[in-house]
């Protein structure tokens, strides 16, 4: 394996471990926000069908998820304020922090199924522009890895027809073609293309230096492969 | 201000200290309770910071408004809170908070949805960008290639992300505003 492709490698394995973390903790984060927006929709339909707040938690609890951890706590006997304070302070999305520290403020108001109407309105507000983030990169992520393996595709054939073609002309030596100075050029060229889709891409998310990471690991992967497919075909 | 507060932290905690108050915010309001409230907050750090110091300032120390708001150096956090103290003495501070809420997600949104019409406008043009330009770039310097990398091919590597840079900072001026 040539050096500089070998080095690509080394690169996109070590983006890899961090981008799987980032694409791991935004999945469960996620997850967390969606089952507790619905967790909290069912609390405050109990509360509004006259159950004390306890009872609503006990009910609304899920198999899994934030609530589950609040009921639980109520159901050894912990008082709802106490299961609250310390979820909050298990809890790590902010988001959901926050909305948790609003409702064990609040807990004994007679208003508590408007707040926690509003909770469940900005949990929500919160998805609403996470998909909308989503539904912008992923065409365009399809588009960008497409244009990677063109390119890489595009390359590779077109030098495969040079190699008969220089014979013929005389333009280049045939021993040119696949040298060690091609496959640099070759891996300078996509390593470059791959910085910079991964900037355009993670410029439209919310922590920009995560998402390249994120997405710098994606076209490593592919140009690494490519090139080394290429290499053993040649 | 005590030198403590990390203001660009602070900055990024607002959206979430907005929420929190949307959830709370009723007719009875006032601005004791929102600063008492936020102040407590330690999922908030940097605001739980700047709200006690308020606190203290307005309302233990009856420090003049104009004082405590010079020292404000977060531009969203200053606006925020002149406007606070404004609409107080008008009696709508419920309103305001869930008005600003409502602000704040709909311009949000609307960035996005610009920044979608701005990537798909560039969507037909990455093709160019990212697959003709440099291939064919490449593949003129492998044909006319004398045994040194020419610099028509060290361009290619140069360019992209400088043109990618530029693209990149208009996408987040426009997505992000930042």
């Amino acid at each position: 394996m040539d050096l500089t492709v070998a080095l690509l490698w080394i690169l996109s394995i070590a983006t890899i471990i961090p981008a799987v973390k980032i694409i791991l903790n935004e999945k469960r984060k996620t997850m967390k926000l969606k089952n507790f927006s619905k967790g909290i929709q069912k609390v405050k339909n109990y509360l509004e069908i006259g159950c004390n707040v306890e009872e609503a938690f006990l009910k609304s609890s899920q198999s899994e998820g934030i609530l589950s951890k609040i009921s639980a706590k109520i159901a050894i006997g912990k008082p709802i304020e106490e299961a609250l304070t310390e979820t909050i302070d298990e809890e790590k999305t902010p988001e959901i922090k926050a909305m948790l520290s609003s409702i064990l403020d609040n807990i004994r108001r007679e208003d508590l199924p408007n707040i926690v109407e509003k909770v469940h309105a900005i949990i929500e507000d919160n998805l609403r522009v996470k998909s909308m983030i989503k539904s912008i990169l992923t065409p365009l992520l399809n588009v960008a890895v497409v244009s990677l393996i063109a390119y890489i595709i595009i390359c590779y054939f077109t030098l495969s027809l040079a190699k008969p073609m220089t014979s013929l002309t005389g333009m280049i030596g045939a021993s040119i073609v696949f040298s060690p100075m091609i496959t640099t050029i070759f891996t300078m060229t996509t390593l470059s293309i791959s910085v910079s889709l991964s900037m355009i891409l993670s410029s439209v998310e919310e922590n920009m230096v995560k998402a390249f990471i994120k997405y710098l690991s994606i076209f490593l992967l592919i140009s690494s492969l490519g090139l080394t497919i290429l290499q053993f075909v040649q | 201000m005590r030198k403590e507060i990390n203001w660009s932290k602070l900055d990024k905690e607002f959206y979430t200290a907005i929420s929190l108050l949307n959830s709370i915010s009723s007719e009875e309001m006032n601005t004791i309770t929102i600063f008492e409230t936020l102040a407590k907050q330690r999922c908030l750090e940097e605001t739980s910071k700047l709200c006690r110091e308020i606190y203290i300032r307005k309302f233990i120390l009856n420090a003049p408004l104009q004082d405590i708001i010079k020292n404000i150096k977060s531009n969203i956090w200053r606006a925020f809170i002149t406007e606070l103290f404004e609409n107080e003495t008008h009696g709508k501070l419920g309103n305001f908070i869930e008005k600003s809420y409502k602000a704040i997600v709909e311009e949000h949104v609307k960035k996005i949805a610009k920044a979608k019409r701005m990537l798909s406008l560039l969507n037909p043009f990455i093709g160019g960008i990212f697959i003709l330009f440099p291939s064919m770039a490449t593949i003129f310097s492998f044909l006319t290639l004398s045994g040194k990398i020419p610099v028509t091919t060290m361009l290619i590597p140069a360019t992209l992300p400088l043109l990618s840079i530029a693209i990149s900072y208009l996408m987040r001026r426009i997505a992000w505003g930042a």
